[in-house]
């Protein structure tokens, strides 16, 4: 389904919007201080956009005839559709966090990552024939950036002390 | 009501141009479309004996008749990767009882990982543990029928389609992949004595978000806003269960 540009805009928007809320509900739990929070929040979003780049980019190394079809813009709107998956995510990880003082943010973000990932693959499925392969690829690239914040976690927990 | 077996059908493609819809076609020629995967239940289907165009999931026996039942366990494992395909073969083959256990097991399970957690810290004794394996019975079968019967009263006034029956085996199937993230977090809660309740039982419970998106929407003919916002109000009540819960 193809979006105007006011629309596109706004959707990707949220969608960052979304994770920089759950960047930040986890930078809380890891870091030290609003500069570290505000570092953890930056480099977390900047791994969230490699992976819905990386999605939109595979699935059209996988299959380049959706590209003469649809063009970039279509291929980036069905997976930021499937991106807004994170939105219920974000209000229960906030109301997890700070109504019920649960410390279960990274699951949030992993879980958030995972099922955003498969939604945007199962998007593309749906918009281009079911071919199977869009979900594979989506669910293999968000298993990988899932894992990759996790590692960005750990890392970030130990150099900052 | 059309006789599915007529002939003269025409569909078109969800969201295309009007000039670009195909026919006329045969029954036959429609189900096999739609049994290949190239009809969609939100391409829009005509037959000179409709009153207007509707969508393939409102045509009696096109995606849901006689098509053979995908089997209970090809139907659990379609819910964990494409919960939206396994939505659309409206669950067949899984009989009721099949979906109140995947629930109802995935939450007692979970709810045993927080018990002997808790009991490996010290902070609750064998009879907590046995009582909260029971309260996760409950959430997993009562409170997820509750909040499925909630949301399909929701989503009535946003032209439901979807009986209440359908709602609660769905909600309750989509709990599979919690399911499965509870027994290896119990595997490893006992072989291993690892903390498992948030690694594994959160994890798993929120991986249900994504058919409880696409059963949400199916009940409100893919209106992504609005199954989206239902999905939400169904989510934070379902924290706050398991918050209430966990006190």
């Amino acid at each position: 389904m193809r979006q105007g540009i006011t629309q596109r805009i706004l959707t990707s928007l949220l969608v960052v919007g979304c994770f920089a809320v759950l960047a930040w509900l986890s930078g809380r739990l890891v870091g030290d201080g609003a500069g570290q929070v505000a570092l953890y929040t930056v480099i977390g979003l900047v791994l969230t956009l490699l992976g819905v780049a990386a999605i939109t980019g595979l699935n059209l190394a996988a299959d380049p005839h959706v590209l003469r079809t649809w063009g970039y813009g279509a291929v980036w709107d069905a997976v930021v559709r499937g991106f807004l998956v994170v939105i219920p995510f974000t209000v229960m990880a906030l109301l997890a966090e700070l109504a019920y003082e649960w410390l279960a943010a990274q699951a949030f973000i992993q879980a958030s990552i995972m099922t955003s990932g498969a939604a945007a693959g199962a998007e593309l499925m749906r918009q281009a024939g079911r071919k199977t392969r869009y979900l594979i690829v989506s669910v293999i690239v968000a298993f990988v950036f899932s894992g990759v914040w996790a590692v960005f976690t750990y890392a970030f927990q130990k150099v900052a002390g | 009501m059309v006789e599915s077996g007529a002939d003269g059908w025409h569909y078109l493609r969800s969201g295309a141009p009007a000039e670009s819809q195909a026919g006329p076609l045969t029954w036959d020629q429609l189900r096999g479309l739609s049994e290949s995967g190239s009809l969609a239940a939100t391409d829009l289907v005509w037959h000179p004996t409709l009153p207007r165009w509707l969508p393939a999931h409102q045509i009696q026996g096109l995606l849901t008749g006689g098509a053979p039942a995908p089997g209970a366990a090809r139907s659990v494992l379609s819910m964990i990767l494409n919960p939206g395909e396994a939505i659309k073969g409206a669950l067949r083959g899984v009989p009721w009882p099949v979906c109140l256990a995947v629930s109802g097991l995935a939450f007692t399970l979970f709810f045993l990982q927080t018990g002997l957690d808790m009991h490996r810290v010290g902070t609750a004794g064998t009879g907590a543990v046995i009582g909260f394996t029971f309260l996760g019975l409950g959430v997993g079968t009562i409170a997820i029928g509750l909040v499925a019967a909630l949301a399909w009263v929701l989503a009535r006034p946003m032209g439901c389609t979807r009986s209440l029956e359908w709602t609660i085996r769905a909600f309750c199937l989509a709990y599979t992949s919690t399911l499965v993230f509870a027994i290896v977090g119990l595997i490893f809660n006992l072989a291993a004595g690892w903390n498992t309740a948030v690694a594994f039982g959160i994890t798993g419970a929120l991986w249900a978000f994504h058919p409880l998106v696409s059963i949400l929407k199916e009940m409100t003919g893919q209106k992504l806003a609005i199954s989206l916002i239902l999905a939400t109000v169904c989510g934070s009540i379902i924290i706050s269960i398991w918050a209430a819960m966990s006190l």
